[in-house]
């Protein structure tokens, strides 16, 4: 938390070494938290770029109470929200579309391990409600506590564990016979 | 079927990654950005300084003559006119602790006062009249006792051998006597004090606002320290060292229980340090009683 707010401090004076440990530290989980999420890496990339951006335009006024992570990984997970929202109201691609997106070639972005049994689960991902496919890969990515998952969605701790344990069951219920032990 | 284990260690290998040329490209736009703003925001909105209001005609002179001075004599306004290179609380925490550490072995006496605030459920606070204010040498330590503006009570902590013999007058009860301690007073010395909050500089969690602390600007660290074995106790730490002397001006010692009241906690604060005390000659020699003082223990009297 002390290093956090030291680089903070030198990203406030304009350190781009500061900018550069922080982006290099962060930028592959919050990569992989936004595509898992978006079902669409291109998109992801854009949107962990819209979060540093808003990090070094917020930095002169921001004080951070909690972690660096926490706060970008619940940055990215806020503006992944807008991008469906604004989908939504849009009236673009329907959210199934988005896998066909996903499923093709991924671009500049790409699997770490793309292997079938890596596809298929991000296949069951895919096919979780949003708010337990959220839930898991705060945790899971970015080591977001339960409580501050149950902060950033609004609901009670008892809930926000619940999604997570419901999720990881329909996941496994998914993967069922596909995968043995 | 999958358990919760080894599914979540699949689900942690569900990574993407970009190229290398797109994270330098991404990162590169990023640091244009910051250049932008940092070429548009002026460096008070950078570094936290509030902004004037200047109303009133005095105020405005006020600050055509800061500027002057500014511009003619060169002021800088502490802690923000420090050179980044002289900003020693923003280098490694282990250099730092050490350099801490340097500075308080250099202390050859100090005094201060000590203060408990208790805290209640509901957050708000009461500052116990009694304090004290501690006289702290290389080898002896007193400690004045305060009830409001009167002296209740003088302690002489004097060493003997591994021990320590406590002298004590006190001035309510009108009794004096002396009790011997098998061990030093480190656990009360405020130095020593200072040097366990020092030594725990590595694990500090918050770097607090910029403050002023008896005319001194400070930089200050929260530490939170868990409970040692089984104690479910949970302190919070907060110091405050001297920029230029980086010596402790303000130590909070914060959630501290209090016996048998669950409903409070209790802050002790030490602050209105001096690191050059002009003490007279006698201030670690035990006072002569008065003639009308008995020798007693104070249980001994307050039970009668």
């Amino acid at each position: 938390m002390l290093e956090d707010r030291r680089l903070l401090l030198r990203l406030k004076r304009g350190d781009r070494e500061a900018l550069r440990l922080i982006y290099e530290e962060h930028e592959g989980d919050l990569l992989t938290l936004a595509a898992n999420l978006l079902r669409d890496p291109a998109a992801a990339q854009d949107v962990v770029q819209d979060v540093f951006l808003g990090l070094v335009r917020s930095a002169p006024r921001l004080q951070l109470r909690r972690t660096l992570r926490a706060y970008l990984a619940t940055a990215v997970a806020n503006r992944v929200r807008d991008h469906y929202r604004r989908q939504a109201r849009e009236r673009l691609a329907p959210l199934e579309d988005a896998d066909h997106v996903a499923a093709g070639s991924d671009g500049p972005v790409e699997m770490v391990i793309r292997s079938d049994e890596m596809l298929r689960l991000r296949a069951a991902v895919a096919e979780l409600p949003y708010e337990q496919r959220e839930a898991i890969m705060l945790h899971v990515h970015t080591g977001l506590k339960f409580r501050e998952i149950a902060a950033h969605q609004e609901v009670s701790l008892k809930t926000a564990i619940s999604r997570y344990r419901y999720g990881l069951d329909k996941l496994r219920s998914m993967l069922n016979g596909e995968v043995q032990e | 079927m999958k358990s919760n284990g080894s599914l979540e260690s699949m689900l942690r290998n569900l990574r993407y990654q970009s190229t290398a040329d797109g994270r330098r490209q991404t990162l590169g736009n990023i640091a244009h950005a910051m250049d932008e703003v940092h070429a548009h925001t002026p460096a008070s909105g950078r570094l936290g300084i509030g902004r004037l209001s200047m109303k009133t005609a005095t105020g405005k002179l006020a600050l055509a003559a800061a500027v002057i001075l500014i511009v003619l004599g060169g002021v800088t306004f502490w802690p923000f006119g420090v050179a980044d290179s002289c900003k020693w609380w923003l280098g490694s925490p282990a250099a730092m602790g050490q350099e801490l550490l340097t500075a308080l072995d250099a202390v050859k006496a100090v005094t201060c006062r000590e203060q408990m605030v208790f805290v209640h459920a509901d957050g708000s606070e009461h500052t116990s009249s009694t304090w004290t204010r501690f006289y702290v040498s290389k080898d002896s330590y007193r400690r004045d006792i305060y009830d409001a503006s009167s002296l209740r009570e003088i302690q002489w902590y004097v060493p003997d051998g591994n021990d320590m013999i406590q002298h004590y007058v006190r001035f309510d009860l009108k009794c004096y006597g002396a009790l011997l301690h098998k061990s030093s007073f480190g656990d009360v010395d405020p130095v020593e004090r200072m040097r366990s909050c020092v030594g725990q500089m590595d694990k500090a969690q918050r770097l607090l606002e910029d403050r002023v602390v008896d005319g001194r600007a400070c930089v200050g660290f929260e530490i939170q320290t868990a409970g040692d074995g089984d104690s479910s106790e949970h302190r919070t730490d907060r110091i405050w060292f001297d920029i230029e002397t980086k010596l402790p001006m303000r130590i909070e010692l914060a959630g501290l229980p209090v016996t048998d009241d669950l409903k409070r906690t209790v802050t002790i604060v030490q602050d209105q340090f001096d690191y050059a005390p002009q003490l007279p000659p006698d201030t670690f020699i035990p006072m002569e009683p008065p003639a009308d003082f008995v020798n007693a223990h104070p249980d001994e009297l307050q039970q009668k």
